[in-house]
Protein backbone atom coordinates (compact mmCIF):
# COMPACT_ATOMS: atom_id res chain seq x y z
CA UNK A 1 0.00 0.00 0.00
CA UNK A 2 1.33 3.44 -0.91
CA UNK A 3 0.21 7.00 -0.62
CA UNK A 4 1.13 8.66 -3.91
CA UNK A 5 0.18 12.23 -3.12
CA UNK A 6 -1.28 14.36 -0.38
CA UNK A 7 -3.09 17.71 -0.41
CA UNK A 8 -3.69 19.55 2.81
CA UNK A 9 -5.44 22.79 3.59
CA UNK A 10 -5.59 24.65 6.90
CA UNK A 11 -4.20 21.66 8.71
CA UNK A 12 -2.01 22.56 11.71
CA UNK A 13 0.55 25.07 10.40
CA UNK A 14 -0.08 24.25 6.72
CA UNK A 15 -2.04 26.77 4.70
CA UNK A 16 -2.29 24.86 1.47
CA UNK A 17 0.25 22.32 0.29
CA UNK A 18 0.50 19.41 -2.08
CA UNK A 19 3.22 16.77 -2.29
CA UNK A 20 3.90 13.83 -4.59
CA UNK A 21 5.60 11.06 -2.68
CA UNK A 22 8.20 8.47 -3.60
CA UNK A 23 6.83 4.91 -3.53
CA UNK A 24 9.62 3.75 -1.23
CA UNK A 25 11.36 6.20 1.08
CA UNK A 26 10.42 9.79 1.82
CA UNK A 27 12.69 11.68 4.16
CA UNK A 28 11.05 14.72 5.74
CA UNK A 29 13.77 17.05 6.91
CA UNK A 30 13.62 20.43 8.57
CA UNK A 31 14.44 22.40 11.68
CA UNK A 32 12.32 22.11 14.82
CA UNK A 33 8.72 23.34 14.86
CA UNK A 34 8.38 23.62 11.09
CA UNK A 35 5.65 20.99 10.61
CA UNK A 36 7.43 17.67 10.01
CA UNK A 37 5.32 15.66 12.44
CA UNK A 38 2.20 17.52 11.31
CA UNK A 39 2.72 16.05 7.87
CA UNK A 40 2.86 12.52 9.29
CA UNK A 41 -0.19 13.33 11.39
CA UNK A 42 -2.11 14.31 8.24
CA UNK A 43 -1.13 11.07 6.49
CA UNK A 44 -2.07 8.97 9.54
CA UNK A 45 -5.35 10.88 9.83
CA UNK A 46 -6.48 9.22 6.61
CA UNK A 47 -6.16 5.86 8.37
CA UNK A 48 -7.86 6.56 11.69
CA UNK A 49 -9.63 9.91 11.24
CA UNK A 50 -8.20 10.96 14.54
CA UNK A 51 -4.79 12.27 15.59
CA UNK A 52 -2.07 9.86 16.66
CA UNK A 53 -0.92 12.59 19.04
CA UNK A 54 -4.34 12.55 20.72
CA UNK A 55 -5.11 16.09 19.60
CA UNK A 56 -8.74 17.13 19.26
CA UNK A 57 -9.95 17.77 15.72
CA UNK A 58 -10.68 21.41 16.44
CA UNK A 59 -7.11 21.91 17.65
CA UNK A 60 -5.73 20.76 14.32
CA UNK A 61 -7.45 23.51 12.39
CA UNK A 62 -4.98 26.20 11.35
CA UNK A 63 -5.03 29.21 13.63
CA UNK A 64 -7.83 31.62 12.70
CA UNK A 65 -9.50 29.20 10.26
CA UNK A 66 -12.72 27.22 10.68
CA UNK A 67 -11.98 24.03 8.74
CA UNK A 68 -9.29 21.72 7.48
CA UNK A 69 -9.11 19.42 4.52
CA UNK A 70 -6.91 16.41 3.77
CA UNK A 71 -6.89 14.45 0.55
CA UNK A 72 -4.70 11.52 -0.35
CA UNK A 73 -4.27 9.34 -3.39
CA UNK A 74 -3.85 5.78 -2.19
CA UNK A 75 -2.50 3.00 -4.35
CA UNK A 76 -3.27 -0.58 -3.45
CA UNK A 77 -2.72 -3.70 -5.49
CA UNK A 78 -6.41 -3.70 -6.35
CA UNK A 79 -6.58 -0.11 -7.50
CA UNK A 80 -6.30 3.56 -6.63
CA UNK A 81 -8.44 5.43 -4.15
CA UNK A 82 -9.00 9.12 -3.57
CA UNK A 83 -9.58 9.49 0.13
CA UNK A 84 -10.66 12.89 1.35
CA UNK A 85 -11.72 14.37 4.60
CA UNK A 86 -13.10 17.77 5.43
CA UNK A 87 -13.56 18.89 9.01
CA UNK A 88 -15.54 21.98 9.84
CA UNK A 89 -15.59 23.37 13.36
CA UNK A 90 -19.39 23.80 13.21
CA UNK A 91 -20.29 20.62 11.40
CA UNK A 92 -19.00 17.15 11.52
CA UNK A 93 -16.50 15.43 9.29
CA UNK A 94 -17.23 14.87 5.63
CA UNK A 95 -15.56 11.68 4.45
CA UNK A 96 -15.30 10.79 0.80
CA UNK A 97 -13.84 7.92 -1.13
CA UNK A 98 -13.46 8.50 -4.88
CA UNK A 99 -15.85 11.43 -4.50
CA UNK A 100 -18.60 9.36 -2.84
CA UNK A 101 -19.56 10.56 0.58
CA UNK A 102 -19.46 7.98 3.36
CA UNK A 103 -21.61 8.23 6.44
CA UNK A 104 -19.46 6.61 9.05
CA UNK A 105 -15.81 6.59 9.97
CA UNK A 106 -15.98 2.81 10.14
CA UNK A 107 -16.78 2.70 6.41
CA UNK A 108 -13.33 4.10 5.72
CA UNK A 109 -11.28 2.46 8.44
CA UNK A 110 -9.02 -0.07 6.81
CA UNK A 111 -9.04 1.51 3.34
CA UNK A 112 -5.65 3.07 4.00
CA UNK A 113 -3.45 1.42 6.60
CA UNK A 114 -0.58 3.31 8.15
CA UNK A 115 1.49 2.64 11.23
CA UNK A 116 3.21 5.33 13.27
CA UNK A 117 6.45 4.67 15.07
CA UNK A 118 7.36 7.46 17.43
CA UNK A 119 9.70 7.83 20.42
CA UNK A 120 6.74 7.15 22.75
CA UNK A 121 6.39 3.73 21.13
CA UNK A 122 9.89 2.92 22.32
CA UNK A 123 8.57 3.28 25.86
CA UNK A 124 5.63 0.96 25.33
CA UNK A 125 7.46 -1.84 27.14
CA UNK A 126 8.34 0.01 30.32
CA UNK A 127 5.30 2.27 30.78
CA UNK A 128 1.92 1.20 32.11
CA UNK A 129 -0.50 -1.38 30.71
CA UNK A 130 -2.59 1.31 29.01
CA UNK A 131 0.10 1.87 26.35
CA UNK A 132 0.28 -1.82 25.58
CA UNK A 133 -3.50 -2.14 25.34
CA UNK A 134 -3.55 0.86 23.04
CA UNK A 135 -0.89 -0.73 20.84
CA UNK A 136 -3.00 -3.84 20.42
CA UNK A 137 -6.32 -2.02 20.02
CA UNK A 138 -5.03 0.46 17.48
CA UNK A 139 -3.70 -2.36 15.36
CA UNK A 140 -6.96 -4.29 15.59
CA UNK A 141 -9.18 -1.31 14.77
CA UNK A 142 -7.48 -1.03 11.39
CA UNK A 143 -7.89 -4.70 10.64
CA UNK A 144 -11.32 -5.34 12.08
CA UNK A 145 -13.66 -2.34 11.90
CA UNK A 146 -16.33 -4.09 13.98
CA UNK A 147 -13.81 -4.30 16.83
CA UNK A 148 -13.88 -0.51 16.96
CA UNK A 149 -17.62 -0.58 17.61
CA UNK A 150 -17.32 -3.25 20.25
CA UNK A 151 -14.71 -1.10 22.01
CA UNK A 152 -16.93 2.00 21.82
CA UNK A 153 -19.92 0.10 23.18
CA UNK A 154 -17.83 -1.45 25.92
CA UNK A 155 -16.60 2.01 26.90
CA UNK A 156 -20.18 3.26 27.15
CA UNK A 157 -21.23 0.31 29.29
CA UNK A 158 -18.19 0.87 31.48
CA UNK A 159 -19.00 4.55 32.04
CA UNK A 160 -22.59 3.72 32.97
CA UNK A 161 -21.58 0.85 35.22
CA UNK A 162 -18.90 2.87 37.03
CA UNK A 163 -21.42 5.61 37.65
CA UNK A 164 -23.84 3.08 39.06
CA UNK A 165 -21.15 1.56 41.31
CA UNK A 166 -20.47 4.98 42.81
CA UNK A 167 -24.18 5.53 43.36
CA UNK A 168 -24.50 2.16 45.06
CA UNK A 169 -21.54 3.04 47.29
CA UNK A 170 -23.31 6.23 48.31
CA UNK A 171 -26.58 4.31 48.83
CA UNK A 172 -28.24 6.26 46.05
CA UNK A 173 -29.01 3.16 44.04
CA UNK A 174 -29.75 -0.52 44.51
CA UNK A 175 -27.25 -3.36 44.12
CA UNK A 176 -29.74 -5.26 41.97
CA UNK A 177 -29.40 -2.66 39.24
CA UNK A 178 -25.86 -3.82 38.60
CA UNK A 179 -27.04 -7.01 36.98
CA UNK A 180 -28.52 -5.35 33.90
CA UNK A 181 -25.13 -3.80 33.14
CA UNK A 182 -23.14 -6.92 34.01
CA UNK A 183 -24.71 -8.91 31.22
CA UNK A 184 -23.72 -6.36 28.61
CA UNK A 185 -20.28 -5.88 30.16
CA UNK A 186 -19.61 -9.62 30.01
CA UNK A 187 -20.98 -9.93 26.51
CA UNK A 188 -18.93 -7.11 24.95
CA UNK A 189 -15.92 -7.56 27.22
CA UNK A 190 -15.60 -11.24 26.38
CA UNK A 191 -15.73 -10.49 22.67
CA UNK A 192 -12.90 -7.99 23.08
CA UNK A 193 -10.80 -10.46 25.05
CA UNK A 194 -11.47 -13.27 22.59
CA UNK A 195 -10.53 -11.10 19.62
CA UNK A 196 -7.37 -9.91 21.35
CA UNK A 197 -6.37 -13.50 22.12
CA UNK A 198 -6.93 -14.47 18.50
CA UNK A 199 -4.84 -11.58 17.20
CA UNK A 200 -2.10 -12.18 19.73
CA UNK A 201 -1.81 -15.75 18.58
CA UNK A 202 -0.76 -14.42 15.19
CA UNK A 203 1.20 -11.43 16.45
CA UNK A 204 3.34 -13.23 19.03
CA UNK A 205 5.24 -15.51 16.61
CA UNK A 206 5.87 -12.58 14.26
CA UNK A 207 7.34 -10.51 17.09
CA UNK A 208 9.37 -13.48 18.28
CA UNK A 209 10.84 -14.00 14.83
CA UNK A 210 11.75 -10.35 14.44
CA UNK A 211 13.28 -10.29 17.91
CA UNK A 212 15.46 -13.30 17.16
CA UNK A 213 16.72 -11.60 14.02
CA UNK A 214 17.64 -8.37 15.77
CA UNK A 215 19.41 -10.18 18.61
CA UNK A 216 21.09 -12.75 16.34
CA UNK A 217 19.09 -15.56 17.89
CA UNK A 218 20.16 -14.80 21.44
CA UNK A 219 16.84 -13.71 22.83
CA UNK A 220 13.44 -15.38 22.77
CA UNK A 221 10.51 -13.03 23.14
CA UNK A 222 7.25 -14.36 24.58
CA UNK A 223 4.04 -12.37 24.51
CA UNK A 224 1.10 -13.45 26.61
CA UNK A 225 -2.24 -11.93 27.41
CA UNK A 226 -2.69 -11.06 31.07
CA UNK A 227 -6.34 -10.84 31.96
CA UNK A 228 -7.88 -10.08 35.33
CA UNK A 229 -11.19 -11.39 34.08
CA UNK A 230 -9.55 -14.71 33.26
CA UNK A 231 -7.34 -14.77 36.33
CA UNK A 232 -7.15 -18.48 37.00
CA UNK A 233 -7.30 -19.66 33.45
CA UNK A 234 -3.90 -20.87 32.29
CA UNK A 235 -4.83 -22.26 28.93
CA UNK A 236 -6.12 -19.09 27.31
CA UNK A 237 -5.47 -20.14 23.74
CA UNK A 238 -8.15 -22.82 23.75
CA UNK A 239 -10.79 -20.66 25.43
CA UNK A 240 -14.02 -20.33 23.52
CA UNK A 241 -16.16 -17.21 23.76
CA UNK A 242 -18.54 -19.10 26.06
CA UNK A 243 -15.65 -20.11 28.34
CA UNK A 244 -14.49 -16.51 28.60
CA UNK A 245 -18.02 -15.31 29.38
CA UNK A 246 -18.36 -17.90 32.13
CA UNK A 247 -15.04 -17.06 33.79
CA UNK A 248 -15.60 -13.33 33.39
CA UNK A 249 -18.96 -13.69 35.09
CA UNK A 250 -17.47 -15.66 38.00
CA UNK A 251 -14.72 -13.09 38.49
CA UNK A 252 -17.26 -10.25 38.52
CA UNK A 253 -19.19 -12.03 41.27
CA UNK A 254 -16.00 -12.50 43.26
CA UNK A 255 -15.07 -8.82 43.05
CA UNK A 256 -18.58 -7.55 43.69
CA UNK A 257 -17.90 -6.08 47.16
CA UNK A 258 -14.55 -4.65 46.14
CA UNK A 259 -16.03 -2.95 43.09
CA UNK A 260 -18.67 -1.22 45.16
CA UNK A 261 -16.05 -0.19 47.71
CA UNK A 262 -13.79 1.24 45.02
CA UNK A 263 -16.62 2.57 42.84
CA UNK A 264 -15.07 1.32 39.61
CA UNK A 265 -15.20 -1.76 37.41
CA UNK A 266 -12.16 -3.82 38.33
CA UNK A 267 -12.58 -6.72 35.93
CA UNK A 268 -12.52 -6.62 32.15
CA UNK A 269 -10.43 -5.97 29.05
CA UNK A 270 -9.91 -2.34 30.12
CA UNK A 271 -7.64 -3.63 32.91
CA UNK A 272 -5.75 -6.25 30.93
CA UNK A 273 -2.13 -6.21 29.83
CA UNK A 274 0.42 -7.86 27.58
CA UNK A 275 3.07 -9.84 29.37
CA UNK A 276 6.39 -9.50 27.59
CA UNK A 277 9.20 -11.86 28.56
CA UNK A 278 12.70 -12.34 27.19
CA UNK A 279 14.15 -15.79 27.84
CA UNK A 280 11.50 -16.20 30.50
CA UNK A 281 12.25 -12.94 32.34
CA UNK A 282 9.62 -10.19 32.50
CA UNK A 283 11.13 -7.49 30.31
CA UNK A 284 8.62 -4.87 31.51
CA UNK A 285 10.17 -4.92 34.97
CA UNK A 286 13.61 -6.44 34.63
CA UNK A 287 14.63 -5.77 31.03
CA UNK A 288 17.53 -3.47 30.27
CA UNK A 289 16.85 -0.24 28.40
CA UNK A 290 18.28 -1.89 25.27
CA UNK A 291 16.12 -4.99 25.62
CA UNK A 292 13.04 -2.86 26.10
CA UNK A 293 13.79 -0.90 22.94
CA UNK A 294 14.46 -4.03 20.92
CA UNK A 295 11.18 -5.47 22.17
CA UNK A 296 9.36 -2.29 21.15
CA UNK A 297 10.95 -2.49 17.71
CA UNK A 298 9.99 -6.15 17.39
CA UNK A 299 6.39 -5.34 18.33
CA UNK A 300 6.29 -2.63 15.66
CA UNK A 301 7.70 -4.88 12.97
CA UNK A 302 5.26 -7.60 13.98
CA UNK A 303 2.47 -5.06 13.61
CA UNK A 304 3.52 -4.36 10.02
CA UNK A 305 3.80 -8.06 9.26
CA UNK A 306 0.37 -8.73 10.73
CA UNK A 307 -1.26 -6.07 8.56
CA UNK A 308 0.52 -7.64 5.60
CA UNK A 309 -0.72 -11.13 6.46
CA UNK A 310 -4.29 -9.96 7.06
CA UNK A 311 -4.69 -7.57 4.13
CA UNK A 312 -2.06 -8.81 1.71
CA UNK A 313 -0.23 -5.47 1.75
CA UNK A 314 2.23 -3.74 4.01
CA UNK A 315 0.89 -0.56 5.60
CA UNK A 316 2.66 2.75 5.14
CA UNK A 317 5.22 3.26 7.90
CA UNK A 318 5.57 6.67 9.51
CA UNK A 319 8.74 7.08 11.53
CA UNK A 320 8.32 10.17 13.66
CA UNK A 321 11.74 11.24 14.95
CA UNK A 322 12.51 7.68 15.82
CA UNK A 323 15.78 7.27 13.93
CA UNK A 324 17.70 9.50 16.29
CA UNK A 325 16.45 7.39 19.20
CA UNK A 326 17.69 4.08 17.85
CA UNK A 327 21.33 2.97 17.94
CA UNK A 328 23.06 2.09 14.71
CA UNK A 329 22.50 -1.66 14.75
CA UNK A 330 18.78 -1.35 15.46
CA UNK A 331 18.48 1.42 12.90
CA UNK A 332 20.14 -0.77 10.32
CA UNK A 333 17.90 -3.64 11.18
CA UNK A 334 14.84 -1.48 10.74
CA UNK A 335 16.07 -0.11 7.40
CA UNK A 336 16.90 -3.63 6.28
CA UNK A 337 13.37 -4.74 7.14
CA UNK A 338 11.81 -1.79 5.32
CA UNK A 339 13.96 -2.55 2.25
CA UNK A 340 11.90 -1.60 -0.75
CA UNK A 341 8.70 -3.32 0.35
CA UNK A 342 7.28 -0.79 2.83
CA UNK A 343 6.64 2.81 1.83
CA UNK A 344 8.23 4.80 4.62
CA UNK A 345 8.18 8.39 5.80
CA UNK A 346 11.04 9.44 8.04
CA UNK A 347 11.15 12.75 9.85
CA UNK A 348 14.54 13.93 10.98
CA UNK A 349 16.46 17.09 11.73
CA UNK A 350 19.64 15.82 10.10
CA UNK A 351 20.46 13.65 7.12
CA UNK A 352 23.02 11.35 8.74
CA UNK A 353 21.79 8.17 7.08
CA UNK A 354 21.84 7.67 3.35
CA UNK A 355 18.64 6.60 1.68
CA UNK A 356 17.31 6.46 -1.80
CA UNK A 357 13.94 8.05 -2.46
CA UNK A 358 12.79 11.62 -2.11
CA UNK A 359 13.79 14.28 0.37
CA UNK A 360 11.30 16.93 1.40
CA UNK A 361 12.42 20.08 3.15
CA UNK A 362 9.84 21.57 5.48
CA UNK A 363 10.07 25.19 6.41
CA UNK A 364 7.28 27.12 8.14
CA UNK A 365 4.51 25.02 6.72
CA UNK A 366 5.91 24.78 3.20
CA UNK A 367 6.88 21.49 1.60
CA UNK A 368 9.71 21.56 -0.93
CA UNK A 369 11.30 18.65 -2.67
CA UNK A 370 15.05 18.88 -2.42
CA UNK A 371 18.28 17.00 -3.12
CA UNK A 372 19.96 17.62 0.19
CA UNK A 373 19.44 19.56 3.40
CA UNK A 374 19.45 23.22 2.30
CA UNK A 375 21.69 25.42 4.41
CA UNK B 1 -22.30 37.71 21.69
CA UNK B 2 -25.96 38.81 21.70
CA UNK B 3 -25.08 42.35 22.61
CA UNK B 4 -25.55 43.16 18.94
CA UNK B 5 -29.29 42.50 19.16
CA UNK B 6 -32.09 44.42 20.84
CA UNK B 7 -33.03 42.64 24.07
CA UNK B 8 -36.28 40.98 22.78
CA UNK B 9 -34.42 39.54 19.77
CA UNK B 10 -31.61 38.27 21.96
CA UNK B 11 -34.15 36.59 24.20
CA UNK B 12 -35.85 34.95 21.20
CA UNK B 13 -32.53 33.63 19.90
CA UNK B 14 -31.70 32.33 23.36
CA UNK B 15 -34.98 30.45 23.55
CA UNK B 16 -34.67 29.02 20.06
CA UNK B 17 -31.19 27.74 20.87
CA UNK B 18 -32.68 25.54 23.58
CA UNK B 19 -34.37 23.47 20.85
CA UNK B 20 -32.66 20.25 19.78
CA UNK B 21 -30.42 20.59 16.74
CA UNK B 22 -30.50 24.38 16.78
CA UNK B 23 -27.19 26.20 17.21
CA UNK B 24 -26.46 29.93 17.36
CA UNK B 25 -26.50 30.40 13.57
CA UNK B 26 -29.76 28.53 12.97
CA UNK B 27 -31.34 30.29 15.94
CA UNK B 28 -30.41 33.66 14.49
CA UNK B 29 -31.80 32.70 11.10
CA UNK B 30 -35.07 31.45 12.59
CA UNK B 31 -35.43 34.55 14.75
CA UNK B 32 -35.02 36.92 11.82
CA UNK B 33 -37.34 34.82 9.73
CA UNK B 34 -40.02 35.13 12.40
CA UNK B 35 -39.47 38.88 12.68
CA UNK B 36 -39.77 39.37 8.93
CA UNK B 37 -42.79 37.08 8.51
CA UNK B 38 -46.35 38.51 8.59
CA UNK B 39 -47.36 39.12 12.17
CA UNK B 40 -50.19 36.61 12.06
CA UNK B 41 -47.76 33.81 11.15
CA UNK B 42 -45.51 34.55 14.10
CA UNK B 43 -48.42 34.95 16.50
CA UNK B 44 -50.00 31.80 15.06
CA UNK B 45 -46.83 29.86 15.83
CA UNK B 46 -46.66 31.23 19.36
CA UNK B 47 -50.30 30.40 19.98
CA UNK B 48 -50.03 26.90 18.59
CA UNK B 49 -47.09 26.23 20.90
CA UNK B 50 -49.04 27.46 23.91
CA UNK B 51 -52.15 25.59 22.78
CA UNK B 52 -50.34 22.27 22.24
CA UNK B 53 -48.48 22.67 25.48
CA UNK B 54 -51.64 23.28 27.51
CA UNK B 55 -53.85 20.66 25.92
CA UNK B 56 -51.39 17.78 25.61
CA UNK B 57 -50.70 15.71 28.67
CA UNK B 58 -49.46 12.24 29.54
CA UNK B 59 -52.02 9.46 29.36
CA UNK B 60 -52.61 8.15 32.87
CA UNK B 61 -52.50 4.57 31.58
CA UNK B 62 -49.76 4.31 28.97
CA UNK B 63 -47.95 7.65 29.48
CA UNK B 64 -48.19 8.49 25.78
CA UNK B 65 -48.86 12.12 24.93
CA UNK B 66 -52.54 12.75 24.41
CA UNK B 67 -55.28 15.35 24.37
CA UNK B 68 -57.89 13.22 26.12
CA UNK B 69 -57.18 10.92 29.02
CA UNK B 70 -57.04 7.95 28.64
CA UNK B 71 -55.57 8.24 25.16
CA UNK B 72 -57.16 6.89 21.99
CA UNK B 73 -54.95 3.78 22.02
CA UNK B 74 -55.95 2.89 25.55
CA UNK B 75 -59.65 3.50 24.83
CA UNK B 76 -59.66 1.53 21.59
CA UNK B 77 -61.48 -1.72 22.40
CA UNK B 78 -60.54 -3.28 19.06
CA UNK B 79 -56.88 -3.40 20.14
CA UNK B 80 -55.59 -6.56 21.78
CA UNK B 81 -55.09 -5.87 25.47
CA UNK B 82 -53.11 -9.07 26.04
CA UNK B 83 -49.99 -7.78 24.37
CA UNK B 84 -48.13 -4.66 25.37
CA UNK B 85 -45.34 -2.90 23.48
CA UNK B 86 -42.91 -0.86 25.56
CA UNK B 87 -41.11 2.02 23.84
CA UNK B 88 -38.81 4.82 24.99
CA UNK B 89 -40.50 7.84 23.39
CA UNK B 90 -43.91 8.90 22.09
CA UNK B 91 -42.38 9.18 18.62
CA UNK B 92 -41.58 5.46 18.78
CA UNK B 93 -45.31 4.76 19.14
CA UNK B 94 -45.86 6.59 15.88
CA UNK B 95 -43.09 4.61 14.21
CA UNK B 96 -44.65 1.35 15.38
CA UNK B 97 -48.13 2.47 14.30
CA UNK B 98 -46.92 3.19 10.78
CA UNK B 99 -46.11 -0.49 10.38
CA UNK B 100 -49.81 -1.29 10.96
CA UNK B 101 -48.56 -4.67 12.20
CA UNK B 102 -48.96 -4.20 15.90
CA UNK B 103 -52.51 -4.30 17.21
CA UNK B 104 -51.81 -4.42 20.93
CA UNK B 105 -51.40 -1.60 23.42
CA UNK B 106 -48.45 0.62 24.24
CA UNK B 107 -46.48 1.86 27.16
CA UNK B 108 -44.14 4.85 26.88
CA UNK B 109 -41.17 4.96 29.28
CA UNK B 110 -40.05 8.51 28.42
CA UNK B 111 -36.38 7.56 28.37
CA UNK B 112 -34.02 4.71 29.12
CA UNK B 113 -31.99 3.75 32.17
CA UNK B 114 -28.76 5.74 32.16
CA UNK B 115 -26.81 6.20 35.41
CA UNK B 116 -24.59 8.94 33.93
CA UNK B 117 -27.68 11.02 33.25
CA UNK B 118 -29.15 10.15 36.63
CA UNK B 119 -31.99 8.22 35.01
CA UNK B 120 -33.14 5.09 36.81
CA UNK B 121 -36.46 3.22 36.84
CA UNK B 122 -37.87 5.89 39.21
CA UNK B 123 -37.43 8.57 36.55
CA UNK B 124 -39.23 6.42 33.97
CA UNK B 125 -42.88 5.36 33.98
CA UNK B 126 -42.05 1.93 35.38
CA UNK B 127 -44.23 2.27 38.51
CA UNK B 128 -47.15 3.21 36.26
CA UNK B 129 -46.39 0.14 34.13
CA UNK B 130 -46.44 -2.17 37.14
CA UNK B 131 -49.72 -0.81 38.45
CA UNK B 132 -51.44 -1.15 35.07
CA UNK B 133 -50.18 -4.72 34.73
CA UNK B 134 -51.70 -5.69 38.06
CA UNK B 135 -54.94 -7.53 37.39
CA UNK B 136 -54.66 -6.91 33.65
CA UNK B 137 -54.99 -9.50 30.89
CA UNK B 138 -51.50 -8.80 29.51
CA UNK B 139 -49.59 -12.03 28.92
CA UNK B 140 -46.81 -10.76 26.66
CA UNK B 141 -44.69 -7.64 26.86
CA UNK B 142 -42.63 -6.70 23.80
CA UNK B 143 -39.67 -4.51 24.74
CA UNK B 144 -38.98 -2.18 21.82
CA UNK B 145 -36.37 0.10 23.39
CA UNK B 146 -33.52 1.29 21.17
CA UNK B 147 -30.76 -1.20 20.31
CA UNK B 148 -28.05 0.77 22.14
CA UNK B 149 -26.33 0.29 25.49
CA UNK B 150 -29.01 2.12 27.50
CA UNK B 151 -31.94 0.61 25.65
CA UNK B 152 -30.50 -2.85 26.14
CA UNK B 153 -29.99 -2.26 29.87
CA UNK B 154 -33.58 -1.06 30.16
CA UNK B 155 -34.82 -4.15 28.34
CA UNK B 156 -32.87 -6.42 30.70
CA UNK B 157 -34.23 -4.53 33.69
CA UNK B 158 -37.82 -4.92 32.50
CA UNK B 159 -37.31 -8.60 31.78
CA UNK B 160 -36.06 -9.18 35.32
CA UNK B 161 -38.91 -7.17 36.74
CA UNK B 162 -41.78 -8.67 34.75
CA UNK B 163 -40.85 -12.33 34.34
CA UNK B 164 -41.59 -13.18 38.00
CA UNK B 165 -45.11 -11.86 37.40
CA UNK B 166 -45.66 -14.70 34.95
CA UNK B 167 -45.58 -12.41 31.91
CA UNK B 168 -43.73 -13.44 28.78
CA UNK B 169 -41.14 -10.79 27.96
CA UNK B 170 -39.85 -10.56 24.39
CA UNK B 171 -37.35 -8.26 22.71
CA UNK B 172 -37.71 -7.01 19.15
CA UNK B 173 -35.04 -8.41 16.83
CA UNK B 174 -32.30 -6.27 15.39
CA UNK B 175 -30.29 -6.87 12.30
CA UNK B 176 -30.51 -6.35 8.59
CA UNK B 177 -32.83 -3.79 7.06
CA UNK B 178 -35.44 -5.41 4.82
CA UNK B 179 -34.91 -4.96 1.10
CA UNK B 180 -31.28 -4.08 1.66
CA UNK B 181 -28.26 -5.84 0.28
CA UNK B 182 -26.13 -7.97 2.51
CA UNK B 183 -22.94 -6.46 1.14
CA UNK B 184 -23.95 -2.94 2.16
CA UNK B 185 -24.66 -3.82 5.79
CA UNK B 186 -22.00 -2.72 8.25
CA UNK B 187 -20.14 -5.41 10.18
CA UNK B 188 -21.80 -4.71 13.52
CA UNK B 189 -25.32 -4.99 12.17
CA UNK B 190 -24.38 -8.08 10.21
CA UNK B 191 -22.84 -9.68 13.29
CA UNK B 192 -26.02 -8.89 15.26
CA UNK B 193 -28.17 -10.37 12.53
CA UNK B 194 -25.98 -13.46 12.55
CA UNK B 195 -26.39 -13.82 16.30
CA UNK B 196 -30.17 -13.67 16.00
CA UNK B 197 -30.38 -16.22 13.18
CA UNK B 198 -33.40 -18.52 13.07
CA UNK B 199 -34.06 -21.99 11.85
CA UNK B 200 -36.24 -22.06 8.74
Amino acid sequence: MKILSLSIKNFRNYKQQKADFHPEVNVIVGYNAQGKSNLLEAINYLSFFSSFRNARDMDMVRWGQSYFFIEGLIKKTVGEYHLSLGYNVDNKKVLKINGNQQKKVSDLLGVFNSVVFSPEDLNIVKTGPAARRKYLDKEMIQLFPSYYYTLLEYQKILTQRNNLLKEIRENKNKKEMLEIWNRQLINKGSRIIKKRLDVLQKLAPLARLSHRKITNGEEDLDINYESLALNQEKNLKNCSLEDIEAIFSLQLEKHFQMEIYRGITLIGPHRDDLKLAINGVDVRKYGSQGQQRTTALSLKIAELELVKSETGEYPVLLLDDVMSELDESRRNHLLLFIGNKVQTFITTTDLTFKQKGKIFFISQGEIKETESFPK
Amino acid sequence: MFNYYPAPVARLIDELMKLPGVGPKSAQRLAFHLLNAPEKDAVGLAQSIVNARQKIKQCSVCANLTEQDPCSFCQDITRDDRILCIVEQPRDVIAMEKTREFKGKYHVLHGAISPIDGIGPEQLTVAQLLSRLQGSRVDEVVVATNPNVEGEATALYLARLLKPLGIKVTRIAHGLPVGGDLEYADEVTLAKAFEGRKEI
